[in-house]
């Protein structure tokens, strides 16, 4: 029926449609969701970042307690996740001796791979009740008056516990980004430096991490990315209250699980639903802006490499 | 014709199915099919596709299954999506009946004239809690404005002289509540937050009934399920649960004070008499546009049950998807409503008194 080029030309265009649709599938996504959300820009206009208030049979929405939520636990997990991860990624690449340098990549890579559910549920297993049973009661005995770390109720949900698990989260993103920054520092400085009469740490404080920090910028981006989207270990483990946190201890609530709570609800109103789609919208924007912001330096540092990589947003 | 040609063909319809698709994203809902009509059977032959509460799709599931076998040309197909869902998509005509554990209030008729909403069953909303020193088994007595009180963060601990005030043999512990409530919204949260709502003024100034209120204390969980865990693993927890959970899980629930001064324990039994004291003296509304909650004078009434709902909207498309419709909703209201359905998954059937005014509201059905 064909020759053979028509035929490599026709699988070509086959392909092309493909990528197209792609392409256009996110286009659609973000022309919807800036349809939808469009009544509710209108409408509340910029003071919906700032007002605490939502209240959907008053038709009365302010984001600021999802926004609170969201990066209190998003900035949390960053804090407990980069100097695990960033002691991983040092031990991996400088440390580990080599026939067990494989494993350990791998495991922690195969972390990345787990479900969030499945983080969720180990959370409300473990992480809850050790915060409930032992955390929460050190804390009101010994920090009570201490403003950010009053326990107010012994519950275990909360703030905390989302945090960590999100940590875990985005440790493996984290720790190989810092593997690879720093196995592509060049050979010939670490020799030379080495030569000079420099220790090992000497080596690693003061050439390798220079030389790598731009990398682990950008992985810790790409991690805040991961972090602020995470809906379903938030849902199980935050205590979806909308309220500003006001302690490490407190029930919270972010967008994210705002939205997977309540959204299937929400579109009986038509400015509900768009309300909560603006909230979409805000997730989506910062995402957006992360991944770019850290992909670039990703790329600038490191090569290709992150331009494809396997570590979603969310 | 050849292999790779085949190959080409297959490739070709993933194209076409891949550019439909989009369409299907763009236009945003998914078209449901209409029964066509059949020339023999009773029932014109089709599908009818439920969709809507969670909570109620176990139900509408068991009872698609006994209605296919029944009506073999009938299919119904059942889908769990959320109230909001089956409302807005049965007015939009997307789905032949919306399933949702609210009725159409004020603001939804306005929106949605076009719908009526049958009651199928009925549900309530149960008070549980887990307090140490009180034994697994005891139906605490508790008021309506009580657990308003503790919900809204006036009473924050079990001490309170309130509690021990109502349950004088027992001893209450110098304890923080832990108020849980539903994360998601809820059919339970809209009858627990109406009953809040017709028994406190400050509760109605400032949370009121919906499915998912502004809450102004505690902590929310994702489905009963949740709220029962939550409870349960936490000294000095409250929540509220459907009946379904409460029997499911032996849970002791609160007895409520009722309208006519005595403390109910939520049953299959003292729903009904509920419902049925609420359709028998009058004032309730015709259209069941309300919930069954406190303004009820039967004796032993459980003060906080609702009905749940199958929306269904005016003008059909034709006349045997009209008559589809009404045949199933006989049958579901009608031999639909024993134990094995409605107990079973969770649910009290319906009193018969409710019948004249669904006959009169599917009047309204063309």
């Amino acid at each position: 029926m064909f020759n053979l080029k028509y035929k490599d030309d026709f699988f070509k265009f086959i392909l092309s449609v493909f990528v197209l649709a792609v392409v256009v599938i996110f286009l659609i996504a973000v022309i919807v969701i800036l349809y939808y959300s469009y009544p509710s820009i209108s409408r509340y206009g910029i003071s919906f970042l700032w007002k605490k208030e939502w209240n959907p049979p008053a038709e009365i929405f302010g984001a600021l307690t999802f926004l609170a939520g969201t990066f209190f636990v998003t900035f949390l997990a960053l804090i407990f996740a980069i100097p695990l991860s960033l002691g991983t990624g040092i031990f991996l690449q400088e440390y580990c001796p080599f026939f067990l340098r494989g494993i350990f990549t791998i495991i922690i890579e195969m972390l990345a791979g787990i479900p969030s559910v499945v983080f969720g549920v180990w959370g409300v297993l473990t992480v809850v009740p050790w915060i409930r049973e032992s955390v929460e009661p050190f804390f009101s005995r010994h920090f009570s008056g201490v403003p950010f770390l009053k326990v107010e109720e012994n519950i275990g949900y909360g703030i905390l516990a989302a945090s960590i698990i999100v940590a875990f989260m985005i440790l493996p993103i984290i720790a190989s980004i810092t593997k690879d920054s720093l196995s592509s520092v060049p050979k010939l400085a670490k020799d030379g430096a080495l030569a000079m009469g420099a220790t090992k740490l000497d080596v690693i404080k003061d050439v390798s991490m220079p030389y790598a920090l731009n990398g682990i910028y950008g992985g810790i981006i790409l991690g805040f990315g991961r972090a602020i989207g995470e809906t379903i270990a938030t849902v199980l483990l935050i205590g979806n209250q909308a309220i500003v946190p006001k302690s490490l201890f407190s029930v919270g609530y972010t967008i994210s699980s705002m939205l997977a709570n309540t959204f299937t609800f929400a579109v009986i109103s038509p400015i509900y639903a768009s309300a909560e789609v603006e909230l979409a919208l805000i997730l989506l924007l910062i995402s957006l802006m992360v991944n770019i912001v850290g992909r670039n330096i990703l790329n600038r540092v490191i090569g290709g490499r992150f331009s494809r990589s396997q570590f979603g947003g969310g | 014709m050849n292999k790779s040609s085949k190959k080409k063909m297959l490739l070709g319809v993933a194209t076409v199915s891949a550019v439909v698709g989009l369409s299907f994203l763009v236009s945003g809902c998914a078209k449901s099919k209409t029964p066509t009509a059949s020339s023999s059977a009773k029932v014109p032959a089709g599908t009818l596709t439920i969709s809507g509460s969670t909570m109620l799709y176990p139900l509408n599931s068991v009872w698609a299954v006994k209605y296919h076998k029944l009506h073999p040309n009938v299919t119904v197909s059942v889908a769990g999506t959320g109230s909001g869902f089956g409302i807005s998509n049965a007015a939009d005509g997307n789905i032949t009946i919306g399933a949702s554990d609210a009725y159409l209030t004020k603001a939804f008729k306005k929106r949605y004239p076009n719908l009526i909403n049958v009651p199928v069953a009925l549900d309530d909303a149960q008070v549980i809690y887990n307090i140490p020193g009180i034994p697994n088994n005891v139906n605490l007595k508790m008021t309506p404005k009580l657990v308003a009180e503790i919900y809204m963060g006036k009473i924050k601990n079990w001490d309170n002289p309130a509690f021990k005030k109502l349950n004088p043999q027992y001893k209450f512990p110098n304890l923080h509540i832990f108020v849980v409530h539903r994360a998601d919204a809820s059919g339970t949260t809209f009858d627990f937050t109406s009953l809040l709502t017709d028994t406190s003024k400050a509760w109605a100034k400032k949370v009121g009934r919906s499915l998912s209120p502004d809450w102004p204390t505690g902590s929310g969980y994702l489905g009963s399920d949740a709220v029962v865990a939550a409870v349960k693993s936490t000294a000095g927890g409250i929540g509220y649960v459907g009946l379904g959970w409460v029997l499911e899980y032996h849970l002791a629930s609160a007895a409520m004070l009722n309208k006519a001064g005595n403390y109910v324990v939520g049953s299959v039994k003292t729903i009904a008499a509920a419902a049925n004291s609420a359709l028998k003296q009058g004032g309730f509304p015709a259209d069941f546009d309300k919930s069954i909650v406190w303004n009820v004078y039967a004796k032993n009434a459980y003060p906080d049950s609702n009905f749940e709902f199958w929306m269904i909207r005016k003008k059909q498309p034709n006349p045997s998807t009209t008559k589809s419709i009404k045949d199933l909703i006989n049958w579901a209201l009608g031999p639909g409503q024993a134990a094995k359905y409605t107990v079973k998954t969770g649910f009290a059937p319906l009193p018969k008194s409710v019948l004249p005014n669904v006959k009169k509201l599917l009047a309204q059905v063309k």
